[in-house]
């Protein structure tokens, strides 16, 4: 592709931010309050707090009652994969796969959210920490390269984005879990707290209310959750944590802050006398012109694929496969979390309870597998929590013993009984074999490469998932549970959307991508704070650990930029 | 969103205008002019549905979910639901099975009383959905034609009650900002099902 740049005067920032989601809006706020001018690019469109169409809507209110038609589902062939994001109050938030194609070796479930907050504003919000646990699994069982942080590395700076996300949660005291900085939690109902106390009795696990960066009480200028769960279309009261509502609007106070959206980039600008990146090129996704844009440094928070899409097309003489690639292991060791097995069941001592609001969290069983000597598995290593809720059935039970007629219209409105159901999500090990790669064999409608996936889950997942089965029922029927039932139905690695590892962080430019404060080896002042740093997944729910890397990334690379180390 | 439905309304009356004429139009309307019965909506036309079959549609989901001492299916408009999402939503497939699943309906409910189901009284139209009802719990596999259909017409009629601003706001209980959340109270003082 040929750029016909206007030159150096064209623009110049301290930083340039790429992507606006979790990774990016921190890093943004980071740079911006640190003083560096910043220039945010974000290839889709422009969202500000409040830009949410369908925030206020009625069901009554969507046409097709939230339904989107077939013909327009064809733009949304594989976002539609999730099954629940598809609909008229929440499909502006995805891409459009005809626009933006990929390629599927094997299926992979690429979700994508291209506008200014990127996928921060329809996360799932569950923020758990690592522990050392995690930070020390590949070193200890051999799969993968070791992390080269620890916890004590990455704790201050949880507490520190903690504090300013907003996460509520219940402290546990758990090694394989740590403790954080939360604001009150948010309460279990009855079910829940039944099942929790006689789990702990009998079992000796925790259930604990699930960690969300919901706000439980305002912060920071911020509302209070008012518990209609509709996070996903975006939260007018700013109460869940997104960039739009959080991190950028506190960037934008500082002064430092440009957002240019619609700002597709297309690849870094290499020096080879300097070994650093002098800036990127970028398309614009409405005029397909080209620009570049200059920098002392550069944050790749594109997600995952996006920044390593970026990084595998700076092809440059010394580094043909792209910038990074010189370890062999950019585009590799491809993981996202297996999930969607487990159980559920019906209770009946709680006919005389229900609720009121809709809680936007549900509980969280943390791992128990693998943590200590007493809990070693012999069929896989590694290990995997729960997600669930209780709640009572609605209307949309199946009334089928109901016949039709006055019979029908009264058992509807009442509540059926309470069920509670709880999903596992599994550590998936970093193989080198799953990667993606450039290909050209198809072209997006900017005309570049497209990802082409090859990833799997592999047999230790697969052993896994059996366990995580059987811990479910185990645990419904110590809990008094009836009627349970188990489900697995494992789908196609990328739907938990928690793409991590294609650009790894390590202890050794032969075997990572990524140092330990996420530079690039093979060039410093570029650094990559998103999901692709990950050295390997554990079983949380990752996005706290990357506003906890990104923070730590900004600080030390502007600590380095004053020294004039970069 | 508003363009959309409100090019789908020009679509519908498009449509209706192509329809004038025709032996259906002009017998619902000699229907209508003959006095038989008044139009049960008469402010909207149906954009996959003849007027007719809505009108069918209509009687099945009020037979279905009365109106009793609170409003019924009739009251939130729940044919209009149906006919939203058969023009809108559904697949060429399943408008072709739903037509087809009326017609058999319509054919069934005309051996046994000689009659359409629109000109049954309130009584055999419910001892007709309740034998269908009774012939489809009775067959554990999946069923077809007038079965399926009238399993179809129960799913849509209490989704589409439900969800309809009468349904939520009048029959179930809703609560669009509840401000907190109370994870254990008696039932009574909830005293019905959350609207969603």
């Amino acid at each position: 592709m040929l750029f016909n740049s206007k030159g150096k005067q064209e623009v110049t920032y301290d930083a340039i931010v790429v992507g606006s989601g979790i990774s990016g809006g921190w890093a943004a706020k980071e740079l911006c309050e640190k003083g560096l001018k910043t220039l945010v690019l974000e290839r889709g469109r422009m969202v500000r707090h409040g830009d949410y169409p369908t925030a206020n809507l009625e069901p009554w209110q969507l046409p097709n009652r939230d339904r989107v038609s077939a013909e327009e589902m064809k733009r949304y062939e594989k976002q539609r994969r999730t099954g629940y994001t598809i609909r008229q109050s929440s499909k502006h938030w995805f891409v459009n796969d005809l626009e933006n194609p990929y390629l599927e070796t094997k299926r992979f479930d690429w979700m994508r959210g291209y506008h200014v907050g990127g996928r921060s504003i329809m996360w799932g919000r569950h923020s758990y920490r690592l522990s050392d646990i995690d930070f020390e699994a590949n070193a200890k069982d051999g799969f993968g390269v070791d992390w080269p942080i620890r916890y004590r590395d990455v704790a201050s700076w949880y507490d520190y984005v903690e504090g300013f996300a907003g996460i509520q949660g219940m402290n546990e005291g758990l090694p394989q879990l740590p403790d954080g900085n939360f604001l009150p939690p948010m309460p279990l109902n009855c079910v829940e707290e039944s099942a929790r106390e006689r789990i702990k009795e009998k079992l000796g696990r925790t259930l604990t209310i699930g960690r969300t960066a919901n706000l439980s009480q305002a912060i920071h200028g911020r509302g209070a959750c008012q518990y209609r769960n509709r996070c996903i279309r975006g939260c007018p009261y700013g109460a869940y944590f997104s960039s739009n509502a959080s991190t950028l609007p506190a960037a934008e106070k500082t002064g430092n802050l440009t957002i240019r959206p619609f700002s597709i980039v297309n690849s870094l600008i290499y020096d080879p006398a300097t070994r650093k990146a002098t800036g990127v090129r970028v398309i614009d996704a409405e005029t397909n012109e080209t620009h570049e844009f200059y920098s002392n440094i550069v944050f790749l928070c594109a997600s995952a694929l996006g920044s390593t899409f970026i990084l595998l097309n700076t092809k440059t003489d010394e580094y043909p496969d792209g910038l990074g690639s010189s370890s062999g292991e950019l585009g590799h060791n491809l993981m996202d979390h297996h999930f969607r097995v487990g159980a559920r069941g019906e209770i009946d001592e709680f006919d005389d309870k229900y609720y009121k609001g809709r809680r936007p969290t549900g509980f969280y069983i943390p791992r128990f597998r693998n943590i200590d000597r007493n809990s070693q598995m012999k069929e896989f290593v590694r290990g995997y929590g729960y997600q669930g809720a209780a709640s009572r059935e609605g209307w949309s039970r199946s009334v089928a013993e109901m016949a039709i007629g006055e019979e029908l219209k009264e058992a509807i409105t009442r509540p059926g009984s309470w069920s509670m159901g709880m999903t596992a999500f599994g550590e998936c090990l970093p193989y080198h074999e799953n990667k993606v790669e450039l290909s050209n064999e198809t072209q997006d409608k900017w005309g570049q490469p497209v990802l082409k996936f090859d990833c799997e889950f592999k047999e230790n997942e697969m052993k896994m998932r059996e366990d995580m089965k059987v811990a479910a029922v185990e645990m419904l029927e110590a809990a008094g549970f009836k009627n349970v039932d188990t489900y697995d139905s494992i789908g196609a690695p990328g739907l938990g959307i928690h793409e991590m590892g294609t650009a790894r962080m390590g202890r050794s430019p032969k075997t990572s991508v990524l140092n330990q404060w996420n530079q690039v080896w093979d060039a410093k002042n570029v650094f990559v704070t998103d999901g692709a740093c990950m050295t390997s997944s554990a079983c949380q729910n990752p996005s706290l650990t990357y506003m906890a890397l990104t923070a730590r990334a900004a600080d030390y690379a502007v600590k380095e930029l004053k020294k004039m180390n970069i | 969103m508003t363009n959309q439905s409100q090019i789908s309304r020009r679509e519908a009356l498009r449509k209706t205008s192509l329809l004038v004429g025709s032996g259906l139009a002009a017998s619902t309307v000699a229907a209508i002019i003959s006095g038989c019965q008044a139009p049960l909506d008469p402010d909207w036309t149906p954009s996959f549905f003849s007027v007719e079959q809505s009108e069918t549609l209509a009687h099945i989901a009020e037979t279905i979910l009365p109106k009793t001492d609170t409003p019924g299916a009739l009251d939130a408009k729940v044919h209009r639901y149906i006919d939203e999402l058969a023009a809108n939503v559904y697949s060429k497939n399943r408008q072709d099975e739903l037509m087809s699943g009326l017609a058999e309906f319509e054919a069934q409910c005309k051996s046994k009383f000689s009659k359409a189901f629109a000109k049954l009284g309130a009584e055999q139209r419910k001892e007709f959905l309740q034998q269908l009802h009774e012939e489809s719990k009775a067959m554990k596999e999946s069923t077809e034609g007038a079965l399926s259909f009238f399993e179809d017409m129960r799913q849509l009629t209490i989704a589409g009650f439900c969800t309809s601003e009468i349904g939520a706001t009048q029959v179930l209980k809703y609560d669009p900002i509840p401000g907190s959340y109370e994870p254990c109270i008696p039932y009574e003082d909830v005293g019905g099902v959350w609207a969603y």
